[in-house]
């Protein structure tokens, strides 16, 4: 299933709440990289993707390139991620401590996998599990 | 035909769960890199995929720390123990082998002995002048003075020799050398160490004594080293000889003198030493003026041993501090009882004998005025006799008790004036009361007019300084006669008495009453 056929993606352009809007798109590797007006970063994954350290390093080359600031939002499509390096878990909260964080996923796979993800995640840095992106937007933007 | 839905659904369900058990089984075998797909269903078969894989990876990255840690701590306890291993066999100070390293060295080529090739020798050699170095220079720099020795140890021999330092200013070597050469080298090694050396601007002159033996079968690392310092101890007490080979006969003396000093020990608790009383006399008239206290010890097995015999043994041994300290009692106590008897009058002189040793002890003063209370006798009863040679080697301390002895009351004489260093000056100098001429200068008085002028020279000098004069060694009527006419007043010597035990010379004063 390629990343535009994502049933969990909505247009950029139809979400009603937020003014935001797609400045631009990337592919880095097996990620996709969407970034919204002014502060939200989406990430995407190919079907079975192994998160590794290079490729979150990749990501953040890719991101930092093409933006002067860094972003405040980050949301993670986590359904086609098939495992998560450790290395990533434990350097995952470092990455994203100016960040408030969403992982979307759907059904008790993805839950078990961003429990794992987040297991060593700094309490005091905003990040939460959720199944639907209208949830993912309200949590971002809460704050 | 289509396999109906739920009949697929089931067998996926089926495979992916065989897929389950097979990552497990590899896990179970300690395979890591084991990667479930989770299909796009997400399922609770997914669930346990996932969670599979994240445990697997954390796995591999907790076994892959450990092992490193693992690896880095045994590296560093292996960097560790080859540190202590080369401290515990390395002298801190020269950078040397040390005496655990030297004895290993020596076992191992005790084992590999080749009885046709030439054995090696082990030679011992320590400094005789380094405690000087360090009492006038201070212990900073008779390091620097170790230090510089033992490169030139270094330069002396091959790589493949070792050197030890074994403590102290005492060093040994482990030479391959044919038999023929060891003598020489020996040699070479005792004229590097006596070179001069400049050290922050100072000149130093240490000088080395050296024993060697070989290493023979049926010898153990400790007889070999005691061999060796056995020799080496020879050619310090020799003087002239500084290279000395072992021989059989110097331990058998090593023994004895070891039996002597055990001897010594006990004799002292046992009272086995005796005083013995030589008299002084006044030329004039003959009549007893003081007594010469001397060391006579009554040795189970060996009779009746004079002062030759164990004096220098008590002196090395540091016994003789105790002996000093027993005769001066004893001498006191007889000293107590002749004035009781009315034997002997208040001017009556004990005189006793002493070394550089008990003048270099802070306590000896205190030492001398508490057995003085002890009899109840006042401090001019007493005075004490050193060698010129070992009073002309003194330093401050020595010059501290003469002074607190003068201060006391009691008498210190120079004994054996006129055959040592003489340095005139000193004489003015020094806290002493008198001197004691050596029996030398009055031997053949009266056949050696040379000999009298000199005597009549000293006797002068003596007397300029205002200074108490006896003179040893008297054995003939005609020398006590030349004596007393060049001016001299008290004599001592076999003319008079030969030394007595306390009952006989008890006795003797009663005849003179």
């Amino acid at each position: 299933m390629s990343l535009l056929e994502n049933p969990m993606k909505s247009a950029s352009a139809t979400v009603q709440s937020r003014d935001l809007r797609l400045q631009w798109t990337a592919s880095v590797s097996r990620a996709r990289l969407s970034y919204y007006t002014p502060d939200l970063l989406e990430l995407d994954f190919s079907l079975g993707t192994r998160l590794t350290l290079p490729l979150v390093h990749d990501i953040l080359d890719e991101f930092s390139a093409r933006c002067e600031h860094k972003t405040g939002r980050l949301l993670v499509y986590v359904s086609r991620i098939s495992s998560v390096d450790a290395e990533v878990v434990r350097a995952f909260s470092k990455i994203t401590s100016t960040m408030r964080v969403a992982l979307l996923g759907f059904g008790p796979a993805d839950r078990v996998l961003t429990k794992f993800f987040m297991r060593n995640h700094d309490p005091q840095h905003p990040c939460a599990y959720v199944e639907e992106r209208g949830e993912a937007l309200d949590f971002l933007y809460a704050a | 035909m289509r396999e109906p839905r739920q009949a697929e659904i089931r067998r996926h369900d089926g495979e992916r769960l065989e897929m389950i058990v097979d990552a497990l089984l590899r896990i179970a075998d300690m395979d890591f890199e084991t990667a479930l797909q989770p299909s796009p269903r997400r399922d609770e078969i997914d669930a346990i995929m996932v969670g599979i894989n994240s445990m697997a990876c954390e796995l591999q990255s907790t076994y892959s720390t450990l092992d490193r840690r693992v690896s880095e701590r045994t590296q560093m306890l292996e960097m560790a123990r080859d540190q202590m291993e080369r401290l515990a066999f390395t002298d801190p100070l020269t950078q040397l082998a040390n005496r655990a390293a030297l004895i290993r060295a020596i076992d191992a080529a005790i084992a590999t002995l080749d009885n046709h090739a030439g054995a090696p020798a082990v030679l011992l050699l320590d400094l005789d002048s380094f405690k000087s170095i360090n009492d006038t220079y201070g212990h900073s720099m008779g390091d620097k003075v170790l230090r510089r020795l033992s490169q030139r140890l270094e330069a002396s021999v091959r790589s493949e020799d070792v050197i030890a330092r074994l403590g102290g200013d005492e060093f040994a070597l482990l030479v391959h050398v044919e038999r023929h050469a060891v003598l020489d080298l020996a040699q070479r090694i005792v004229a590097s160490m006596n070179e001069v050396m400049v050290i922050d601007g100072i000149y130093l002159s240490p000088s080395a004594s050296l024993g060697f033996t070989w290493i023979r079968e049926g010898n153990g690392s400790d007889q070999i080293l005691l061999e060796a310092d056995t020799a080496m101890y020879v050619a310090k007490k020799s003087g002239a000889e500084k290279v000395i080979e072992f021989e059989p006969f110097m331990l058998h003396e090593r023994q004895q003198r070891a039996s002597l000093v055990t001897d010594l020990q006990s004799a002292l608790s046992e009272n086995e030493f005796l005083p013995h009383y030589q008299p002084l006399v006044a030329l004039t008239d003959g009549s007893i003026t003081g007594v010469e206290v001397l060391a006579r010890w009554q040795r189970k097995g060996h009779g009746l041993v004079g002062p030759a015999g164990f004096l220098d043994v008590a002196e090395e041994s540091g016994m003789i501090w105790y002996l000093t300290e027993y005769l001066l009692h004893r001498a006191l106590d007889d000293l107590a009882r002749w004035r009781s008897l009315e034997l002997v009058g208040e001017n009556f002189k004990i005189h006793l004998n002493v070394t550089s040793r008990e003048l270099h002890r802070l306590g000896f003063p205190d030492l001398i005025l508490s057995a003085l209370r002890q009899h109840d006798l006042p401090a001019t009863v007493l005075a004490l006799e050193i060698t010129e040679n070992r009073l002309m080697s003194s330093d401050s301390l020595h010059r501290y008790t003469l002074l607190a002895l003068q201060a006391m009351g009691v008498d210190v004489y120079i004994d054996d004036f006129g055959v040592g260093y003489s340095s005139i000056a000193y004489l003015t100098q020094l806290p002493v009361a008198g001197v004691k001429i050596d029996k030398s200068l009055v031997d053949d008085i009266s056949s050696d007019a040379r000999k009298r002028r000199f005597l009549a020279a000293i006797y002068g000098l003596v007397e300029a300084c205002d200074l108490q004069c006896v003179v040893e060694g008297i054995e003939e009527k005609n020398q006590s006669q030349e004596l007393l006419g060049l001016g001299f007043a008290t004599g001592q010597g076999y003319l008079y008495s030969r030394p007595l035990g306390a009952q006989a010379f008890t006795e003797m004063l009663r005849s003179r009453l």
